[in-house]
């Protein structure tokens, strides 16, 4: 009856397909890539890439030398865009050429960075894995709301409640354990109030999500000058780091790569295939996704759509909870004004990154606590490149995803609208 | 000669506009001999083939009913000059020479309707259950809402737009939970799924208002269906009659194309039909009333304040305070008295708190306590507007929040949620600053628009990129704008730390602007420059743009209803990017301002925002997103920061934290003002419209 309705602009079938587009996109990068080797890179100089800081000399390292290789993965990744350009490859193959390309652009910024100097690629990997932490918790949250179909822009401001009021609490308890408990809760009350405003009064997801973000900063700094700045006790420390003393802490590279985090990173890497197994495997997770795309029906077959919604976002809450502790209990040891340092938005860009998939989003986590780690260590080694450029690739990747360039995302279908029980 | 019908989704003796059409068409045909055809459409998708049937079958002229048929009738008439077309319902734009477009003044039928209703109540409480919400339905539920306030401002108008004409069971179970909600008049306007619920209404006992054509003939089949005596009459588009004279017209080869023909009481196109049954039902009072209504309607001495699309007309201030809802108003000032007795909670049990922790006892705690708050709120409000110096750095604060206000109001009232504000008022600041201190040697008449005009440009442009990525891949902009927020604030530090680093100076900023770059200040003492000025210029062009214009009114109705703007032929794409640019414009001159207008300024710092785009969002919520309503509400936020100062100095263990907070919970209470309502016991709002966004799907 409405043919406005039916209209939609990503079923046409389109010259710039993903693969096209990925092909492009490559292609260019690559041809920079190469240009930018034989005229800025000193031809015989060589990349050091470390492999874990080992005491005992010789340090495990490997030794390349920078033009060729460089040259070498320009030519591969225009291969790749060619590949994608030219010879329409099907749907599974083009996300593997997307993830090698991506391999392949990594490989070449770090080979590139470390032109006559040494970087520690397995110090590299962990450190991304530990920023990527609370990017991923923060996803996790985004996907458990928006999967039942509200959108939550408020993340940052659960995070930062969490994390000031779990320093808090571990403050006057001097027990850390209470205090994550209390930075859980935290997270859990900010989006009980967002799942009132939303399910509850039917106000605005967004409007409503920057509302919860102002009162954070509000809470959270009130917080700090009232309870904090005047501490009677000392500084409760922070979580201890699960697998020190073990054997499994020593083993070279995989012992750095994969034993060497605090809690809150294990919280993470488990939480991002249980979200993904409830979601995707579970009855539950089955009634999550009906009220997500299409909740009137899901009403129908008896699904209580209220339930699931109030359910998932408290959880999600207290996900974010998680991520808001890794900044204050985990990662600094006190509490800062706005030190969630807006995280909570790039969570939100990893789960459009991801199209909503907890697989996908930590995948765009790490790519992005990939960025955040890179740009420590340029700035360490001093290399030319400004870090608020790195620092910006996260929102400018996004931007692509969501224009449907490389690969269209797509939301739940009842994302953002109310639902009124008739 | 053959005359052909395509008719909407729907059968030819529908009860409804399709029958009508049919039954004109019939009349002229029988009188003049002339040969007719008509085509039930099944499916939307059928229209054009249908039209290309009738042409083939050599028809000359054919009319077609509905406006979900006008798009494609826009399209064939182009292809096939010599055949005549009439659109019943759809206005082709821009006009074509062998088109004639019927339309009615259904707002004003809506109205009479209204009007009955609103006399006829016992509990003051109405319904409208609507169809698609495409133009004509929304004048005739607008119509309807307004007439019976008109007669009865006691009344409660209850309405819903299903969003399909052919759907009696959801017609139904709509117009009893009206019931079930009091309404004792139910009106139903939308096909198919109007008279279904007219049809339950009447059989549980409301009184019924159909619409179209006469509903005591067909949907109630001359009395012989239980309820009947329910049908209080019927708001009735003659399509029949026009019909018929676009026929008889185009026989006699006086064909109107190329303009349109508007029924309305005037031609009586549009009218109510008798009362029947419910004669007896009728009061001369009411009567009296009606034809009172009907007839200052008539000669224009009433106006419905429904404009083509749908869209309310309110252009002038005096119109706007006269229907301005009151407790509307009530819930604002609520809103912001709640937040601040919240806040002043906080405040007592911060201080009782820490009295406690430190072993007093509560009766020396209470007065203490009380007495810090009175002192922290004796601050805010002195530091606020205590002393001219105070009034006078409140105005100056609230400067930017008029200007993100103003920007963000523009965003909704073209339906899209600009969060980028902030990235805008940055680039706004940036280019605007390069002008300032690169360019030099000119006057400062020159130099100073300059200046601006590179601002606004930046700010335009930072937000047209979303605009244009909303209108081409659909991406929609609350995620692009807060990315590019980002980009913006990490290219200004960028700028600021390296290329365009002032080296004399040991802060990160660029050099000083020219003098001749800078706002001259109006009271010098006082600080108080000419940006001010500027911003409240804006008001008044943005009120103007919105509500005086063609630009703003198709802003406005996009912003209204998105489908129905496309059904007006209005190009939706367009206007986001416009509203956009626009908005991002306003955004821009707000950042300028800062920087060229406060002598603690007059450079670009790397983070000089004090996150003037979130409030921004608050402000135009406060202002209901009416630029006229900016002034006040940018004002109490520039007061409230301008005031935590001073109220931090007076109540020292309170952190001006607690200005946020209070921030916070003022948009939540507008946001949802149900709250408001409930602590006050105020009456709830009669009709929530669909608030900005839907969803990220755009």
């Amino acid at each position: 009856m409405n043919p406005v309705a039916q209209i939609n602009p990503g079923g046409r079938k389109r010259f710039l397909n993903r693969a096209r587009g990925l092909g492009l996109f490559y292609l260019v990068l690559a041809i920079i890539i190469l240009v930018w080797t034989l005229r800025a890179s000193p031809p015989d100089s060589l990349s050091r890439l470390g492999l874990g800081v080992i005491l005992q000399p010789p340090p495990l390292r490997l030794t390349v030398p920078t033009q060729p290789s460089l040259i070498v993965i320009g030519l591969l990744l225009g291969l790749t865009g060619l590949y994608a350009l030219f010879c329409s490859p099907p749907e599974r193959a083009t996300s593997m050429l997307l993830g090698g390309g991506a391999v392949l652009i990594v490989l070449g910024a770090i080979i590139a960075a470390a032109t006559d100097k040494s970087i520690d690629l397995v110090g590299l990997i962990k450190d991304s894995v530990r920023l990527a932490t609370p990017i991923m918790l923060g996803m996790l949250a985004g996907v458990m709301c928006e999967r039942c179909a509200i959108i939550n822009i408020g993340i940052e401001g659960m995070m930062l409640t969490a994390a000031a009021v779990g320093y808090m609490v571990s403050l006057y308890a001097q027990n850390m354990w209470l205090g994550l408990l209390a930075a859980i809760l935290a997270g859990g009350f900010m989006a009980t109030l967002h799942a009132l405003l939303t399910i509850q009064l039917m106000v605005d997801h967004i409007i409503s999500g920057t509302c919860i973000n102002i009162l954070a900063v509000g809470v959270s700094g009130y917080i700090r000058a009232a309870f904090l700045l005047k501490n009677p006790f000392g500084a409760p420390g922070l979580f201890p780091y699960v697998f020190q003393g073990t054997p499994l802490w020593d083993i070279p590279i995989l012992g750095t790569i994969l034993f060497q985090y605090q809690p809150m990173v294990y919280a993470a890497l488990v939480l991002v295939p249980l979200v993904w197994f409830v979601l995707f495997r579970t009855p539950w997770g089955l009634r999550t996704r009906a009220v997500g795309e299409h909740p009137r029906a899901a009403d129908t077959v008896g699904i209580d759509v209220f339930k699931i919604r109030y359910v998932n976002v408290i959880l999600a809450g207290c996900v974010a909870g998680l991520g808001g502790a890794w900044f204050s209990l985990e990662t600094v040891g006190h509490f800062d004004d706005l030190m969630t340092n807006n995280r909570g938005f790039i969570a939100l860009a990893a789960m459009i990154f991801g199209n909503w998939n907890p697989l996908g989003g930590a995948a765009g986590a790490l790519l992005f606590g990939f960025a955040d780690a890179l740009n420590f260590k340029f700035q360490i080694l001093e290399v030319n490149v400004p870090y608020q450029f790195i620092g910006m690739l996260p929102f400018i990747l996004t931007m692509i995803a969501v224009a449907g360039v490389i690969g269209r995302t797509t939301p739940p279908a009842a994302d953002g609208q109310p639902y009124r029980k008739q | 000669m053959r005359v052909g019908l395509v008719t909407d989704v729907g059968r030819i003796d529908d009860g409804t506009f399709n029958q009508y059409a049919h039954e004109g068409i019939q009349r002229a045909v029988a009188e003049l001999g002339l040969e007719y055809t008509y085509i039930e459409t099944r499916r939307p998708e059928d229209h054009e083939v249908n039209l290309l049937i009738l042409i083939e079958e050599q028809c000359g002229l054919i009319i077609t009913v509905g406006s979900g048929l006008g798009k494609v009738v826009e399209r064939v008439a182009k292809e096939h000059p010599h055949v005549a077309f009439v659109t019943v319902d759809f206005v082709v734009q821009p006009s074509l020479p062998n088109v004639l477009s019927v339309v009615f003044a259904e707002d004003q039928a809506g109205f009479l309707a209204g009007a009955l209703a609103g006399c006829v109540t016992k509990s003051n409480v109405v319904g409208v259950v609507a169809g698609e919400s495409v133009p004509p339905v929304v004048r005739f539920r607008k119509g309807f809402a307004r007439g019976a306030r008109y007669v009865n401002p006691k009344v409660r108008v209850l309405s819903e737009h299903v969003e399909s004409f052919d759907d009696p069971d959801k017609g139904r179970s709509v117009a009893l939970s009206f019931i079930e909600r009091g309404a004792d008049v139910i009106f139903g306007a939308g096909g198919r799924t109007g008279s279904g619920a007219i049809r339950a209404a009447a059989e549980a006992g409301a009184w019924v208002i159909g619409v179209d054509q006469d509903e005591w003939f067909t949907t109630f089949a001359g009395g012989r269906v239980p309820g009947s005596d329910r049908l209080l009459s019927s708001a009735v588009k003659r399509v029949d009659v026009a019909v018929e004279r676009a026929v008889r017209d185009w026989v006699a080869g006086r064909f109107g194309g190329g303009s349109n023909w508007l029924g309305s009481l005037r031609n009586d196109g549009i009218g109510l039909a008798p009362f029947h049954a419910a004669e007896r039902a009728i009061s001369p009072e009411i009567r009296a009333r009606l034809n009172e209504v009907s007839r200052r309607l008539r000669d224009g001495t009433l106006q419905t304040r429904v404009g083509p699309a749908g869209e309310d007309q309110m252009e002038t201030l005096w119109e706007w305070l006269r229907v301005w809802n009151w407790s509307e108003l009530a819930v604002l000032v609520l809103a912001v008295i709640t937040a601040l007795l919240i806040g002043a909670i906080v405040i007592w049990v911060t201080r009782a708190a820490d009295l406690r922790g430190t072993g007093q006892p509560w009766e020396q705690v209470i007065p203490e306590a009380s007495a810090l708050v009175l002192s922290a709120y004796g601050g805010l409000y002195e530091g606020a507007i205590g002393s001219a110096r105070a009034l006078a750095g409140s105005l100056i604060y609230s400067t930017p929040y008029i200007m993100a206000g103003l920007a963000v109001a523009l965003g909704f009232q073209c339906g899209l949620f600009n969060i980028g504000v902030e990235g805008q008022l940055y680039m706004g600041a940036l280019c605007a600053t390069i002008v300032g201190f690169s360019v030099t040697g000119l006057p400062i008449y020159i130099h100073l628009p300059l200046a601006v005009a590179a601002g606004a440009l930046g700010g335009a442009i930072w937000g047209a990129i979303p605009g244009a990525l909303k209108a081409i891949t659909g991406a929609h902009e609350v995620i692009n704008t807060i990315m590019m927020n980002y980009i913006a604030v990490k290219t200004v530090d960028y700028l600021v730390k390296n290329p365009l680093k002032d080296v004399t100076a040991t802060l990160d900023r660029t050099p000083f602007v020219a003098e001749s770059a800078r706002f001259p200040l109006l009271v010098p003492e006082l600080n108080i420059h000419s940006a001010v000025l500027v911003a409240l210029a804006a008001i008044g062009l943005v009120w103007y743009f919105l509500f005086k214009t063609t630009w703003g009114f198709e802003i406005r109705t996009v912003g209204a209803n998105p489908s129905a703007a496309r059904y007006a032929g209005i190009s939706v794409k367009r206007n986001f990017v416009l509203a956009m640019a626009l908005s991002g414009m306003l955004a821009g001159i707000g950042g300028l301002d800062v920087v060229l207008g406060r002598p603690s300024e007059y450079a670009l710092k790397a983070a000089f925002s004090t996150g003037f785009g979130f409030d921004g969002i608050a402000v135009a919520m406060l202002a209901k997103s009416h630029p006229l309503g900016i002034f006040p509400a940018a004002f109490l936020w520039g007061a409230l920061r301008n005031g935590a100062g001073l109220m931090q100095v007076r109540a020292q263990a309170i952190s001006i934290d607690l200005v946020n907070i209070i921030q916070g919970l003022v948009i939540m209470f507008i946001a949802a003002d149900q709250i408001i309502r409930w602590l006050y016991r105020l009456r709830a709002r009669e009709e929530k419209e669909v608030v900005f966004t839907r969803g990220w799907g755009g």
